[in-house]
Formats: structure tokens, sequence, C-alpha cells
């Protein structure tokens, strides 16, 4: 009886000394992210800055895949780490074993109308570049400071971006399949065709919505010293820099139709004053779109880009993956539909999503908008390009 | 912006439920929760003070009893919330397992005959409510403070930022009669009520101004260290009757009552703003409280009434042979009282640094929504020799909390079964009783409904949880 007596303090204290791991999930290795500067050919763009990751444990023997996040119009190579913490994501989604190692670099896409769309501001026939050539700027300057710099596998480099760098992402993967071997847009303008398509409760398409914000804005011209309207006049905004990008114009300025929407926006250094750069919007004076709009359609759009460069996506086997908020605060759910529907129609296997809620996060009280779920969707974005 | 956060804050305070899982004890007594608490229709020894005040009849000595049980629930947690900071899209948490806590529940009771018109009287201090938890469940979401900005400091923050402590110590007098066959004994006295609840709460910045909808999603949910603990007074007492019906068969019923229970206590808060120095630099200066990192805390009074449950039970016991004793107890206790709790707040106001006052908090409803539960328990003591007895009970009891109000703060996943065993031994006067209980491991998973929020009353996931408890009692009879 006494030995049944003494084994009661020690069998509680054996409770007591139990030692229980209070969380068990992934440990957080730390990675490391720096400003670096990458120049560019073309000499309009310069030397610009940009965001690098690294990963935990970052090996220079070793090749890692490289992944590029594109920001959005009117945002910088900052976003992706100052807004949404893409080390912290990186970090995580690396260390959790849902992702492999990798080099993420960020870019900046940002020229003097707020955004570039990633693309060659060209001038047809001088060849001259307007507002800087970001295509050849990423496919060539940024990739080749990845690749003299850092150890890149050259066979695993992914782009993503969102909004303005979802269009850029995409087009960018579907036109160089053979550099990129996944690409990720979030909430990106992939189907300008859409910008002719009646807005659903609105009663207009998006041009006619940009022509009526332009209207109620004076039809102010913004030069480039001022940058863009700004962020209280997004539409128009936006429209002046997608022409900057996609039917920009440069010549002396009575060479400019202006009845006809051919902007100057400002002298071109070093022409002394005789040259300005200006854009071509795609509108003709009644309102309506015209061949500049074609253009955009025939040489920029991500939609007819799919189409024509399909051959090579699907020898290639681009991974390609599409997202849109179901409430886009710039009506662009339905470019990413119309993608999506596209890529189904040659039966392609791809991801898509329109996102209408997030699991404790109800559409009543967080509407899902343009970059609303962006930490959320970016998870998804990683898994599916580069997920284990 | 600071001026339109008046009037917000009281509808994302408490507005989660009390989260308190039922936390009914097994019982009081060694010898009783050795025969699963079938002891309605025997209570023949100290611990008819809890049991079944009739039985008080039965103790013809003067007696103290000292009683202490060692219980040690251990719990885990797998949430499914899918907000960030607990198991969105970048959890640390797969799992989490509650502190491991030992809680030590004394009882104490002194008996002596009543000479008058052969009746008994006992003074009892016992415990019938209690236990609690804690738990590290949240982190501030990737990307919540910049990490990259090294000139600044995350602020302090609670590690265990989900806890409870509940404890419920009955003072009692209790007295029994005998008339023939038939017992009948009352118990009343004093309730001491302590309780201590943390949670986090959520502040979404877009219920103050709806422009910062567009906010990233990181940035969407403040959370709230939310913290109430308070003491309160109340009375109890219990009825109860057993009856002989032969030598071998009795039969017994009691119920359990209190009256309204008057807490009062303090409320501490501290709401914690993200920091991005990016952000920070696009937004106005009477907005730039909400990326500078800084924190708002306010504390307070606060008073509230508890109801705590009446319970009911009848049972039966009979003596098979000379030395086998079994019994049954069927009991119903009536959780629905714990519906919802109204708080009233006194002076707690929510400051930003302890300078500028952003809220003035005044009542708020905790939400229960508890259900009525039924326990059954059976249990049998075995004379081994004439002075050592061995003992073994059961019980089966459901769970009052219903999945809509269901979260940690007290481990309560479902529907339980425990399984009892004990020795008994007697030495001249002093008696010793030995029990150990294990409540067998329960899962129970709340599914995450389609209108699940960061202010729903539950939180998703699967519970989990078993309990050890050794107990011992030393009588010494005079």
């Amino acid at each position: 009886m006494k030995k049944i007596l003494w084994s009661i303090p020690l069998l509680v204290l054996a409770f007591s000394c139990q030692k229980v791991d209070e969380i068990i999930g992934p440990d957080i290795d730390s990675g490391y992210v720096e400003l670096v500067s990458i120049s560019a050919t073309d000499p309009n763009i310069g030397t610009k800055p940009a965001m690098l990751y690294l990963p935990p444990d970052y090996d220079p023997s070793y090749k890692y895949p490289v992944v590029i996040f594109l920001h959005g119009f009117g945002s910088n190579h900052l976003f992706w780490q100052s807004v949404e913490d893409i080390k912290g994501i990186l970090d995580y989604m690396i260390s959790a074993g849902k992702i492999n190692k990798c080099i993420a670099l960020m870019p900046n896409g940002d020229n003097v109308l707020g955004g570039s769309f990633y693309t060659n501001s060209e001038y047809p026939p001088f060849a001259h570049s307007v507002f800087g050539r970001y295509e050849d700027y990423l496919v060539h300057d940024v990739l080749n400071f990845l690749k003299g710099n850092y150890p890149v596998d050259t066979s695993e480099i992914y782009i993503i971006g969102i909004s303005m760098g979802g269009y850029g992402a995409m087009k960018l993967g579907v036109k160089y399949p053979d550099i990129f071997k996944g690409c990720a847009s979030h909430s990106g303008p992939i189907a300008f065709e859409q910008f002719l398509t009646e807005i659903p409760g609105i009663g207009v398409n998006m041009i006619q919505a940009v022509l009526t914000e332009w209207a109620d804005f004076g039809y102010h011209i913004p030069s480039t010293a001022a940058l863009y309207l700004g962020a209280s006049r997004p539409l128009s905004t936006m429209l002046f820099a997608m022409a900057g990008a996609f039917s920009p114009k440069i010549g002396p300025l009575n060479t400019f139709d202006t009845l006809n929407y051919e902007i100057p926006l400002d002298t071109v250094p070093g022409t002394g004053g005789t040259i300005w750069a200006g854009v071509r919007l795609p509108l003709t004076p009644s309102g309506d779109t015209n061949s500049i709009f074609h253009d955009w359609l025939h040489n920029d759009d991500v939609f007819n880009l799919i189409q024509s460069n399909f051959a090579s996506v699907q020898s290639k086997n681009l991974k390609i993956y599409i997202d849109c908020g179901y409430e886009d605060d710039l009506f662009l759910t339905p470019h990413a539909v119309m993608c999506s529907n596209l890529l189904n129609t040659l039966n392609y296997t791809h991801y898509f999503k329109v996102f209408t809620d997030a699991p404790g996060y109800p559409a009543e009280d967080f509407p899902p908008g343009h970059v609303t779920h962006l930490q959320l969707r970016v998870s998804e974005s990683l898994k599916y390009l580069l997920g284990r | 912006m600071q001026r339109s956060i008046k009037n917000v804050l009281p509808v994302v305070i408490l507005v989660t439920s009390l989260n308190a899982g039922g936390f009914a004890l097994s019982g009081v007594g060694a010898r009783a929760l050795s025969m699963g608490g079938a002891f309605r229709a025997i209570a023949n020894d100290w611990s008819a003070v809890y049991w079944n005040p009739a039985g008080v009849s039965y103790l013809t000595e003067t007696q103290i009893a000292l009683n202490g049980i060692a219980v040690g629930p251990r719990s885990s947690f797998e949430p499914n919330t899918g907000i960030l900071g607990y198991d969105g899209p970048y959890s640390l948490r797969e799992k989490v397992n509650s502190v491991p806590q030992n809680f030590y529940i004394p009882a104490f009771v002194y008996v002596t005959p009543f000479e008058i018109a052969e009746s008994r009287v006992a003074i009892s201090f016992t415990v019938p409510f209690g236990l609690g938890s804690k738990w590290d469940l949240y982190d501030f979401p990737i990307g919540y403070y910049n990490t990259t900005d090294t000139s600044f400091h995350i602020p302090e923050y609670e590690k265990h930022d989900w806890q409870s402590n509940l404890s419920i110590y009955n003072m009692y007098l209790s007295y029994g009669k005998a008339f023939g066959p038939l017992m009948v004994g009352i118990s009343g006295g004093v309730t001491l009520t302590n309780i201590m609840l943390r949670k986090v709460n959520f502040l979404d910045p877009a219920t103050i101004d709806p422009s910062l909808t567009s906010l990233p999603i990181q940035y969407r949910l403040f959370p709230i260290d939310t913290k109430i603990e308070g003491t309160g007074w109340g009375l109890g007492g219990n009825i109860g009757v057993l009856w002989n019906l032969s030598d071998k068969l009795k039969m017994g019923a009691s119920a359990r009552l209190y009256s309204k229970i008057n807490i009062e206590g303090t409320a501490d808060l501290v709401l914690y703003f993200p920091y991005n120095d990016y952000l920070l630099s696009q937004v106005p200066p009477e907005a730039q409280f909400i990326f500078n990192g800084s924190t708002a805390s306010g504390s307070g009074g606060l008073k509230t009434t508890l109801n705590l449950p009446m319970n009911f039970g009848a049972g039966l016991s009979y003596k098979l042979t000379e030395t086998l004793l079994l019994a049954l107890d069927v009991d119903w206790t009536r959780w629905f009282t714990m519906d919802r709790l109204g708080v009233d707040f006194q002076n707690l106001v929510l400051k930003i640094g302890g300078m500028i006052p952003l809220d003035t908090l005044k009542t708020d409803t905790l939400n229960f929504l508890w259900n009525n539960t039924y326990r059954v328990s059976i249990g049998a003591e075995y004379a081994l020799f004439p002075n050592l007895f061995l003992r073994a009970g059961a019980y089966w009891d459901q769970s009052p909390v219903p999945a809509t109000t269901t979260t940690v703060l007290i481990p309560d996943p479902g529907e339980k079964y425990s399984i009892n065993l004990g020795i008994g031994y007697i030495m001249k006067n002093v008696e010793l009783n030995l029990n150990y209980e294990y409540l067998l491991p329960v899962s129970h998973e709340v599914e995450r409904g389609e209108s699940y929020s960061y202010k729903s009353d539950y939180l998703p996931g699967k519970y989990s949880m078993f309990i050890n408890a050794l107990g011992l009692n030393v009588n010494f009879k005079f």
C-alpha cells in the first residue's frame, strides 16, 4: 500500500514534466533582399534600380530557378517587397517545402507616363525609342544581369506580375516561351477586345469610360514632367501610358495631328526643343476607336499573341496562370475569362481562377477587387509555376 | 480618421464569444470518481455534500476529509480558418498543442453529527467547475511589419494569445436527516467565481473608412489582444433524497442550483497597427498612425452576470453480493442558461500611445448558445478485504458547446467517454482513497461554414483532447 501511495506524487510529477511542442509547423529560414542597379542598352531607360531576393543558404555553386516579379501601373520596383513582403512569402514557401529555392528579381518598369507596360515604346518610321524599350530591357538587359552575376538555371525562368505587370508577364511569357518556363497574370489587361465591350452596370465600354473621365478632367493633356494625370483619373492616365507604350510618336511638333488625337507631350532632350515625344491615342474625333487600336490588338494584345504564337507556347509547354478578382476595380475580369476560354478552346492546360472570396474573408466585407487578395493569390501562382 | 473610429470598436472587441466549453469537472471525491460519478444513490461518504446531501445523514462520526485531484488535460487544435496570421496560406501552424498545464483541485469537508433529531451537518469547500487553457495561435501575417526596415522594432506581443482560466468554489453548509428509509438533505452557501479570458479579436480598418477595402489583405485585420478577468460572489445549494427501497436497492436524486453571480473585474485591450514605411509615405499625416507600427491600448472595469447551470440527476445502487456494489446515474445539466452574457464596461478607453483617445467601449455581448447535456455514469465497488476496496467506473458525457461557438479556450471537443479506476483502504480511523481517471482521446472537426469570417463566434478546425487525472482522499474520523 505504501508503494502505491508513493507512486501518486511520482505520477503527478511525470504529468508535470511532460514536454510538448506547442507549434507543429515549418521552421522558416530567412533569405536576403538587396537593392541592385541594372543598366539598360536603351539610353532612354538608363540605369534602373531593382530588388533582388536570394534564398536561404544561398550557394553560388548551385543553379537556381529565377522568378521575375513585375509591378503594376503607377508603382515601381519596391512594390513587391515593400507592400507584399515577397521575401517573407518566398522564405515561407521555400522553408515549408512548397516551392524549390529560387532567386527573385523585381525590376523597375516605371517610366515618365507612370508605367511602361513592359513594351518597346517605338515609333516605327524612325525605329526610335520614345519612352523606352522595356521589353528588350527585361528579356535582354535584366536577364543578362542575372546570368552574369548569379547562378541561374536558364531552363527555369518564370515571370509573374500584377495588373500592368500581369499583362507584361503574360505577354513576355507567351512571346518568349523559349526563355520563360511559366508566366502568371494577376489581374492583367490581357484581352484588349474587352475594352470595346460594354461594362455591366456601367452602360459604356472602357474606351467610352476613359473619354468620359478625360472630359471631366477638361481634356487635360499631361506633360511628361508632370508624370501622369494622377490616381484620381486612373483610366485616362492609363490610356496615355498604354498609348506611350503601344502607339508612341516622335517628331517635330507640327507633325502631330492633334485633331486626330496625336498628342505631343514633351520635347526630347538634346534636340534643342525641336523634336517632341508624344502618343497616338486609339480614338477618332467622334470617340470611336481607330486603326491605332487595331494595331494594339495586332501587335500587343496577349489574347491575339496566344493565338499567333500558340505553336511555340505548346511546343515549349509554357505554364500559364491567370487570375482576377470577381469585382475588379478596373473591369478586367472579362479579360482573364476571355484568355482562359481561348486556352480551353485550344485544349491547353492552364490555371485559371476568378476570385470571389477567400476563407474567412467574405466578399461583402472583402470585395474581390484588383489587388485585394494578392498575397493569397501569389501563393497559388508560385505553387502552380514552381511547386514541388 | 481618428474621429471616425469612434463607435466602431464596441462591435469588434468581444463580438466573438466567450468560447468556454463545458467547464464542469468530473465531480468531487476520490471514491465517487473511481465509480465514474455514479454516486447519487450511494452518497455514504463525505462527498455526499456534492453528489447528494441526503447522504450526509449517513455520516455518524465527526470527520475531516481532504481531497486533491491533479487534472492534466492535453488538447490540440488544427486550425482551418484560412485567415492570415492563423492558418492562411503562410501558416506556421499545422497543429497547435495547448500549453501542458496541470490543475490541482482541492476539496475539504468537515462533518459532525448533530445530536438533535439524529441529524448530521457538514461544512464543505469544493470546486465543481474549473480548468483553463493556453494557446499560441496567432502570428502577425507576413508583411504586417516591414522586416526590411531594421530601424523599426516590433512591439511586444503576448505569446499565448488565447488563454482561459476559470474556477468556481463552493463553500456550503449541508444538513441531512433520515426519516426511516427515506433520507433528505440540503446544502447551501456561497459561490466564488474567478474568470480570465484572453483572445485575439480583429479590427477591420475598412469598417472605419470604406476606401480602405483596397488595402492589401495582410493589412485588413488589425489584431486586438483582448483580456478580461473578474471575480464574483453568488449563492448556491443542493437538495437531495435517498430512499432505501430494500436492503440491497437504493434510489437517489439530487439537484444543484446557483443564483446569478455578479462579476466585477477589468478589461485590457491592445490594438496593434502594422508598420509599412512605403505605405506610410503614401497616406496623409492624419492617417499615418495606421501604418506606423504603434499600438493603442486601453484598460477599464467591467461588470457582468454569470448564470451557472442547474444540474439534476437520479441514480440507483444495488448491492449484488455482500462484497459487490453496483451503481448507475443519469444527470442533466441545463447549460442553456449559458446563452448570452451582457458585459458593461466602465471607463474603457482605447488610446494611441496612452495619449490620444480612439474610442470608448461601453457594452458588449458574449455569445455561448450552449445546449443542455446528459451524462450517464456506471460504477462498481468490490470489497477485496473488509478494509480494502477496488473500484471501477465509466461515464459518457455530452458537450454543451455547439459548433457555432466552439473555440480553443476551454477544451471540450465533443462527446466524452471516461474510464475510472480506484482503490480504498481503511486503517483504523484513517481512510485513504485513490482514483485515476482517463478521458479517452476525443476528436471533433468543426467545419468552416460558408458564412465563416473573422467575426464568427467559432474557430473552425479539428479539436482533440484527452485527460489524465489522479485523485487522493484522506479521511480522518474521530
